[in-house]
């Protein structure tokens, strides 16, 4: 398998990706953003949490609406 | 006043012109090195995690034109691999003996399509559902995330502010002191 010209096979576990994302998301956005640049690491891990537990919320309330109301 | 505007909005667009052809390099121009340096690590591992995981045809200009429109932000490394897409598409279509785009009509280009994706999927690089969805989510959000990095150092460039922001104020450090 040559990487850059075929893909690589995922499974269900592709799921696990967003975290680097929105790292990644975080980090350039605060990168851009941050006064100092000696507070970014906090403000990017602030930022991931938020994030994160902003996709929980939203994934949580979706599950509930299709299982109480669908 | 109007000649120092003029060179503002000239460096305004080398910083933005730098910045799309090389994530970070508008940054580093305005003399924000170290912010332009995490920009480029960051901007090309996401792109380019994404091509690794789908391969060749992650940036796909005939059926992804709206991923294509995003990833296209990330400057050079899109061009690259856009250009060794065509190369790879116009080599298939050769193998095949079809043109390298479809044809007009409906049922010829439903024909183009159908030999083509058959050839990606024997040659193991036809791009599939899960993998599609991940390699454009990077490297389409990599080109979303530079078209904000342009606008900073556009806007930077415009209103001339070259190098990091100064210290603050006593008043305001020592007000962010107490409160911790």
């Amino acid at each position: 398998m040559s990487i850059f010209l075929e893909p690589i096979p995922m499974g269900e576990n592709a799921l696990w990706l967003v975290l680097p994302l929105c790292a990644a998301v975080g980090a350039a956005y605060k990168t851009v953003r941050v006064r100092h640049l000696r507070w970014l690491p906090m403000q990017i891990l602030g930022l991931w949490a938020y994030m994160l537990a902003g996709l929980v919320a939203l994934g949580l309330a979706l599950y509930l609406l299709q299982y109480y109301v669908a | 006043m109007a000649r120092r505007d003029k060179s503002h909005y000239r460096a305004a667009l080398l910083a933005g012109a730098l910045a799309w052809l090389i994530p970070g390099a508008g940054h580093v121009y305005l003399r924000r090195s170290a912010r332009g340096v995490i920009l480029c690590i960051i901007i090309h591992a996401l792109f380019w995690t994404g091509v690794a995981f789908g391969g060749v045809f992650t940036v796909e200009p005939l059926k992804q034109r709206w991923w294509l429109a995003a990833q296209v932000g990330t400057g050079a490394s899109c061009l690259a691999t856009w250009y060794k897409q065509e190369l790879t598409r116009r080599s298939i279509a050769e193998d095949l003996g079809i043109r390298p785009t479809p044809p007009e009509g409906v049922a010829e280009a439903q024909a183009w399509w159908d030999a083509y994706t058959r050839e990606l999927a024997e040659r193991k690089i036809a791009l599939v559902y899960p993998t599609d969805a991940v390699a454009r989510a990077y490297s389409g959000i990599a080109g979303m995330l530079n078209f904000m990095c342009i606008f900073d150092a556009f806007m930077l460039g415009l209103i001339g502010r070259f190098g990091e922001p100064p210290p603050e104020p006593a008043a305001a450090k020592a007000r962010e002191r107490r409160a911790g």
